[in-house]
């Protein structure tokens, strides 16, 4: 899977869904970009409508909470999102399965 | 068409022939005599409709299916539930007599007179039972959240269902960080932070499903035992009060429902014509209601408690036993759980006791008498508790919901195995469980 956008879809603190299928959404936080499945393992809630706080992405249906830069499970630990490798080529950013 | 509300998450749902009452519980205490509903009085038996048609209890849990409650029914009136994976929950019904007990596939609607039809929507979590409830008449379409945790495709098919009137639960109904072994200043943290999440929960329900009227509902109980009070704080814990998430929702920027703060005995009509019967208990006036409460109930609370009686002297056998045939029954709960736990059964005829769920253990004691180091968690339980847990008389879960232990945990992190595996240890149930969370995860 290769997912290729322009980086000016993006915006700081912003999340941002970049693919419908398979849902994958970024986050920008000024700095690097992180790329993850966009839909809670929880209860299926989209994760677009999530609050990022210190690296903490949050659920709003039941408060899941995720660590946006390996897709970890925090509130839950073994149900976490699949997260994808962001590659910036100066104009656009490349999403990326990561290498097994 | 007009719903009464009863306190917590006791709805009682009149159409022009039938009436409905949801999750009575309106009297006494639950979760081993800790929880109050949020009322300015302990409510009596007077208040409780006995006169209806119907009943609907979303899941198992004391604040929802409440026996002192239920009792006051006549055993043949129907009680409707959601269809779980399991009988569990149906046997608790059948054991109090109930003669009438239908269960409801989730999202199946179920026609119960010319007038009155009923969804129950099942939740999604694969290891814990819930249900929420769509109520239809020719007048209107009610929405009961309960307090079920539900799947955003099943909130969108709420909101094409159009609901006049929905129920939304706002707050915590959990022990942590209640009972844990942290400073002020973290309780305190992770307490708002958990009502934050919650009240924001309610203010994205209500804006997928879009009820012209909301009612904040299923909230924070009231703690009035002297050794709980401070559970209470409305600045500092967990439970919220339902003021709170209507402010949410106000400086949302969201629109399209008016949200109505009901306090219990309250009723709204279809059209959402709020009779007001009762003051709401809002975060200002919280405290001060229950410090009423707490004496206006502390004869009543400290005999239930005496009358919980105290531990045999059988216990500590009790104890190993139980735990090592649930331990050994479920090698692949093991797996997940992977801790090793110290219990303190906390008073006479108590102790220490090991479990070793570790994933590398595989034969042998699970459970034995004695303490360690290295625990990953540590509870201490009065002993008597414990007792009524490991005789089955008493849900595990129902234990924690009390706040009536203490906790720690190392790693600092929760451990949704272990929980399961308290929760129902059937291993037909948890070998099913892990197929499908095996495939998924």
């Amino acid at each position: 899977m290769e997912i290729k956008k322009k980086k000016d879809m993006l915006e700081k603190g912003k999340l941002v869904v970049i693919s419908e299928k398979p849902k994958v959404i970024v986050y920008f936080d000024g700095e690097k970009y992180f790329a993850f499945n966009g839909i809670c393992s929880h209860a299926k809630w989209p994760l677009e409508l999530g609050t990022v706080d210190d690296c903490t992405l949050t659920c709003v249906g039941h408060g899941w909470a995720y660590n946006i830069t390996n897709g970890e499970c925090k509130t839950n630990p073994g149900r976490g999102l699949k997260s994808y490798m962001v590659s910036d080529d100066g104009e656009n950013i490349i999403i990326r399965e990561k290498d097994v | 068409m007009f719903v009464k509300f009863l306190g917590h998450a006791c709805t009682l749902i009149e159409t022009k022939n039938k009436r409905i009452v949801i999750d009575p519980w309106i009297v006494g205490p639950c979760n081993v005599n800790a929880w109050y509903t949020l009322r300015n009085k302990a409510a009596t038996k007077k208040n409780i409709p006995t006169d209806v048609d119907y009943i609907y209890i979303s899941h198992g849990h004391d604040d929802h299916f409440q026996k002192e409650t239920l009792q006051e029914f006549n055993r043949n009136i129907p009680i409707y539930i959601c269809k779980f994976p399991t009988d569990k929950f149906f046997n608790k019904i059948v054991k109090l007599g109930f003669k009438n007990i239908i269960q409801l596939s989730s999202w199946r609607s179920e026609k119960l007179s010319e007038d009155l039809e009923i969804t129950s929507i099942k939740n999604p979590d694969l290891m814990f039972e819930d249900s929420a409830l769509l109520v239809k008449s020719k007048e209107g379409t009610v929405f009961c959240q309960t307090d079920c945790k539900m799947d955003f495709e099943s909130v969108k098919r709420v909101n094409a269902a159009k609901p006049d009137i929905g129920f939304f639960m706002y707050s915590v109904a959990n022990w942590y960080p209640g009972v844990y072994n942290y400073t002020k200043e973290k309780k305190d943290e992770i307490s708002k932070k958990r009502k934050h999440n919650k009240i924001n929960a309610f203010v994205n329900y209500v804006n997928v499903i879009k009820p012209k009227y909301a009612v904040a509902y299923a909230g924070g109980p009231l703690f009035p035992h002297k050794s709980q009070l401070k559970l209470n704080d409305p600045v500092t814990g967990a439970f919220g009060c339902p003021d709170e998430p209507k402010s949410a929702w106000n400086n949302s920027g969201n629109s399209g429902t008016e949200i109505v703060t009901m306090a219990a005995d309250d009723e709204i009509t279809i059209d959402g014509t709020h009779i007001k019967n009762n003051e709401p208990i809002l975060s200002t006036n919280k405290m001060d209601v229950l410090n009423e409460l707490s004496i206006e109930v502390e004869d009543d609370l400290n005999r239930r408690r005496r009358e919980e009686g105290e531990a045999s002297k059988k216990l500590p056998s009790m104890i190993v036993d139980y735990f090592n045939k649930i331990i050994s029954e479920n090698p692949v709960a093991r797996k997940h759980i992977d801790m090793k736990v110290q219990l303190v059964a906390d008073g006479k005829n108590g102790g220490e006791f090991v479990l070793d769920i570790t994933k590398d253990k595989q034969s042998g004691a699970f459970a034995s008498q004695g303490n360690i180091d290295d625990w990953n968690y540590f509870m201490k339980i009065p002993a008597h508790l414990v007792e009524k847990s490991v005789n089955e008389e008493l849900l595990w879960e129902t234990l924690f919901l009390s706040c009536r232990w203490q906790a720690d945990r190392s790693p600092d992190q929760w451990n949704e195995h272990f929980i399961n595996l308290l929760y129902d240890p059937d291993p037909t149930r948890i070998t099913n469980i892990y197929k499908i969370y095996e495939k998924i995860h």
